[in-house]
Parts: structure tokens; C-alpha cells; sequence
């Protein structure tokens, strides 16, 4: 049994990366690292697709509804693994700390590869899906600010209650999300995907 | 209490059925344009090449009036229906060239496909956007099955890319060949003037723009079987500018095969009494002058065995029990050169044979 972590919660684990120190001041921006260098190979990739085709990959195409599978499967990771994970008390599957991290790459990766996968265009219901996809980015990243930048003592009531507020405004917006993705893929399918 | 995932929460999945509410609502207000990608092009039919009909068709004048009714070309994916058979039900000139196999439609289409239209006409691209995006690599590879590819025309002579109208000035639908001719005229008038007083004026029997020239061979004297016939045009008429440099190709097999003699000119130069442009192992070789079996089976003779100096002269000695000596023995008389002339007297070369009573 890991009794030396079971209390510890990934708040506490990653406050430790929000205090003052050099290494820890690095561990709290790896994540942004990884995820700079996943959107920079992910780029490479596309812009690769683009020059060989002569025009940007429709999102219809094999490249096109690649990046936007991979960015989905991504959003869904990120929006599930890391809740997951925090119902689990032992560590053998990881730190929560970690698992914050990993949702912080995904979260961002997986948007960057749907914006790919759009292609430029922006109307209708897909439209409106890449827009809450951004919406819940910046909640996304409006969260983070909170979690490493507020102070954690003395007002800890006060960083909970900000964090209990945020949370009830990018849960809902995240299923919003999530609901209107699974519109668009139904329509794709419909109208593209299986029409021969 | 039994813990749950931090994601399941009661206002997130009242904001998801919000969403899904709210797309049925406007869906069902509005119609399916919600998950239109962008709306439809509006050029009219006045403008449209190739759709076989002067007015409206479909009962629309232009893609854009159909914005909103979406059924009108995505049929149910369970319907049979493809999103073609919509296209065509109002493009009847595009239908009928598929029909036919030919024209701009049913060339490109080769074997009597029906090809997606799509890839070449794309839509919801707003009502100025273009109808037809060809992606040209996609193109060049579908022009081969109108059997002319455009492998050799990558580039105009000046390094640019071709356009359509560079060799279909006067529509899509047909080629004139007077078009190459004007073209490489201008590249080269000498050489074209030439090709053409020795070719004439049709350039597609023998070009089909891969790069290799197609000619009937067997029109000539000289068909190129066996071997012969996946050699390059090159190995016989190098350098060949015109019908005359074509007719000065060797015919002889020496012309090109000097160095493939392995007999070293020793049997002559005519090559195809034993060999065949099947190949030089395919000896097809016929001693019907003098038995090779006469006498004893006891020895496989090779052609030098009779034939040292070459198929011109043969002669009996070194073989068998013929020396000079034993044969001068028995045939007292005779002069020197009738003796070297075995045959004159033992035709089919047996012991005993003798026309004129010499004996063996």
C-alpha cells in the first residue's frame, strides 16, 4: 500500500510545484513544454499534408478527419482520465499530480489537432463546436491561473470556494461541448461520411 | 457516500441536453442547414458548361436555391441513392457522356464507372466559390484512361504548368491534333516540319503522351517478336529524326549482333538458319544436308568437330578411323582433293557407301 501518498491529493502535489524554487517552478511548466512540442510536431505534420496537396487538407479527408479523431480521442482523455484517476487512492496508477499534468497536455493539444482538422472554416453546428472547444480551452486555462496563482495560504477558504466556482462553469461548458461534437458527427456521418 | 468522477455533474449534463435540445429546436424551425459546411454556389445555369440543357434544371436555376433542402443531393445513406445519381438527375449532359463514354465526363471516367463527383466539384463553399477544384495529380492519372497521359507534359517548354485550354482550346470535350502540332512547332518548326512529311499530320497513333512512341511495327518488313519486341525504339534507330533515318535501321541480324556472335563469324552471318528472336538458346537447327548420326551412336559431335574453319568447309579426318593415311590406303587412285571431298562419294557418310565403287 502507498499509505505515504494516500492522503496527499493532486492539489497538494502540484501546490508544492506553485511554491517557491527553482525545480518546482520547472516541473509547473513542463506540461507546457510537452504540449508546445506536441502542437509544433502536430503542425509540422499538417503543414507537410498541406504543401504536398497544394491546399489545406479538408477536414473531410484522410488527414483532415485524422487530426479531428486524434484532437476528439485527446478532449475525451482529458475530460474523463483525470477525474478518473482522482477517485483512486492508491498510486499505482500514477500520481494525481501527473494526471493533472497529462489533462493539461491533452487539453491543449487536443483542441490545436480540431482546429487543424477544420480547415478554415467555420460555419454551421462545426462552427459552433470549434468555438466551445475554445471557450472551454480558455476555462481550461482560466482554472490553471487560479490553481497555481492563488495563494494557497492563508485564504485556502477563499482559493476553494474560487475553485468550486470555476468548476461549475467549465464542467457544464465541457458537456456542452462534448454534446454538440457528438451532433457534429452524427451530421458528418450522415451527410459525408457515408455517402458514397 | 459511493465517490463519482469529478466530470459527472448535474449542470453538465443539463447544459448537454441543453445543446441537444437546442439543435433539435433550430433543426426542426429551420431545417437542416445547421450542419451545412457553407452554402451553396449561385452561378445560374446560364453559366454552366457542360449540363446538356439551356434553362433551369432540377427546377432550380443555380445550387444555392436548394440551400437548406439538403436531401436534394445527400440522399439517406440507406437509400440505395448516391450523391452521383442526385448530380446527374439534373446534369444530363454530364450523364449522357458517362453514358456514351466519352466527352470531357466519360473519357476521364474510363471504364464505364460512374466516378464520384465530388472530388473534381466541390461545394458549400460559398456562392462565388469554385465548382471545380481539380487536384492535379489526382487529374494527370485519371487523363491516362482517355488514352492520352500527361506524362511527358509536366511543363510547358518555358518551365510553367499547363492549363486546360493550353491543349483543349476549344472545349474540354474533344482534342484537335493540329494543337501538338502548333505547340511543337514553336519548339522546334525544323524538326516538326520534318516529323510531319515523314509521319503526316496525325500524332496520336503513335504518341500517347508517356513518353514512349507506340507504333504498329508490324506495318514493316521487320516484326519486332520475341526478343525483339520490348527492345527501345533506340537500340536499332538511334538517333532516327526521320522516316528516312527509320528505314536506314539494319535489317541484317550483323547490324546489331556483331558483338554477340559467339562463333566469331565462323558460321557465317546468317543467323536465323539456326536461331530466332526467340532467343539465342532457341537453336532450331536443321543438318538435313549430311546425317550428324551416320556411322556411330556412341558420339555427340559438335559443329567444330566437322567444321573447324568454319561451316564453309568440313571435313572427315581427325574423327572417327579417318586419318590420310588409312583412307589413301583404300582408295588407290584417287587424286588428293577428291579424297578431302568425302561426301561427293558417301553421301549419308555409312561404311560401305561408295557411288562409285570405292568401297568403305
Amino acid at each position: 500500500m502507498s499509505s505515504a501518498r494516500t492522503g496527499v491529493t493532486g492539489q497538494a502535489e502540484a501546490g508544492r510545484g506553485a511554491g517557491a524554487g527553482g525545480a518546482a517552478a520547472r516541473a509547473r511548466g513542463r506540461e507546457l513544454l510537452w504540449a508546445l512540442a506536441a502542437i509544433v510536431a502536430a503542425t509540422a505534420l499538417y503543414a507537410a499534408a498541406a504543401s504536398q496537396a497544394g491546399r489545406l487538407p479538408a477536414a473531410s479527408g484522410l488527414v483532415g478527419h485524422g487530426f479531428g479523431i486524434a484532437g476528439s480521442v485527446l478532449m475525451l482523455m482529458t475530460a474523463t482520465l483525470y477525474s478518473l484517476r482522482k477517485l483512486r487512492s492508491d498510486a499505482r496508477w500514477g500520481s494525481t499530480a501527473a494526471w493533472l499534468r497529462f489533462h493539461m497536455v491533452t487539453g491543449l493539444v487536443g483542441p490545436y489537432l480540431v482546429l487543424l482538422h477544420t480547415a478554415g472554416r467555420f460555419s454551421g453546428l462545426a462552427g459552433l463546436t470549434m468555438l466551445l472547444t475554445v471557450v472551454v480551452v480558455a476555462s481550461g486555462l482560466t482554472g490553471r491561473y487560479f490553481y497555481t496563482r492563488v495563494p494557497r495560504a492563508p485564504e485556502a477558504a477563499a482559493r476553494r470556494r474560487a475553485l468550486a466556482t470555476w468548476h461549475l462553469v467549465h464542467l457544464p461548458l465541457t458537456w456542452a461541448l462534448f454534446a454538440a461534437a457528438i451532433i457534429h458527427v452524427i451530421a458528418a456521418l450522415y451527410y459525408a461520411t457515408l455517402q458514397r | 457516500m459511493k465517490k463519482r468522477p469529478g466530470f459527472l455533474s448535474a449542470t453538465g449534463i443539463v447544459a448537454a441536453v441543453v445543446v441537444f435540445l437546442g439543435a433539435g429546436a433550430v433543426t426542426h424551425l429551420a431545417g437542416p442547414e445547421l450542419f451545412s459546411p457553407g452554402g451553396l454556389n449561385a452561378q445560374t445555369s446560364a453559366g454552366a458548361p457542360d449540363t446538356g440543357r439551356a434553362g433551369p434544371a432540377g427546377g432550380v436555376a443555380s445550387h444555392a436555391e436548394l440551400d437548406g433542402d439538403c436531401g436534394a443531393c445527400h440522399p439517406a445513406p440507406w437509400s440505395g441513392r448516391t450523391m452521383a445519381d442526385g448530380c446527374l438527375d439534373c446534369h444530363t449532359g454530364v450523364a449522357a457522356e458517362l453514358e456514351a463514354g466519352d466527352g470531357l465526363h466519360g473519357g476521364l471516367a474510363g471504364d464505364g464507372q460512374t466516378p464520384a463527383c465530388g472530388p473534381c466539384h466541390p461545394e458549400h463553399n460559398g456562392p462565388h466559390g469554385a465548382l471545380t477544384e481539380i487536384d492535379e495529380r489526382a487529374f494527370r492519372d485519371a487523363h491516362a484512361a482517355t488514352g492520352f497521359s500527361l506524362q511527358s507534359h509536366a511543363e510547358t517548354e518555358s518551365g510553367g504548368s499547363f492549363a486546360c485550354a493550353d491543349c483543349h482550346p476549344a472545349g474540354y470535350q474533344g482534342f484537335d491534333e493540329a494543337v501538338c502540332a502548333d505547340c511543337h512547332a514553336g519548339i522546334d518548326a525544323d524538326f516538326m516540319r520534318e516529323h510531319e512529311d515523314a509521319f503526316g499530320k496525325e500524332c496520336l497513333p503513335c504518341h500517347d503522351g508517356s513518353g514512349a512512341v507506340t507504333v504498329d511495327h508490324d506495318r514493316f518488313a521487320f516484326k519486332l517478336t520475341g526478343e525483339h519486341a520490348g527492345v527501345a525504339c533506340d537500340a536499332c534507330h538511334e538517333g532516327a529524326r526521320s522516316l528516312r533515318d527509320y528505314r536506314q535501321a539494319p535489317r541484317g541480324c550483323y547490324g546489331c549482333h556483331a558483338d554477340d556472335d559467339e562463333h566469331d563469324g565462323a558460321y557465317g552471318r546468317g543467323c536465323g538458319d539456326c536461331h530466332s528472336a526467340r532467343g539465342w538458346d532457341d537453336v532450331t537447327f536443321d543438318h538435313a544436308v549430311f546425317p550428324l548420326d551416320h556411322g556411330s551412336e556412341e558420339r555427340e559431335p559438335t559443329c567444330e568437330t566437322c567444321h573447324p574453319g568454319g561451316t564453309a568447309t568440313y571435313t572427315c579426318y581427325g574423327c572417327h578411323e579417318h586419318t590420310t593415311g588409312n583412307v589413301r590406303g583404300r582408295h588407290e587412285g584417287r587424286s588428293l582433293a577428291e579424297l578431302k571431298d568425302c561426301v561427293r562419294c558417301h553421301e549419308g557418310g555409312e561404311s560401305g557407301e561408295g557411288s562409285e565403287g570405292g568401297g568403305d
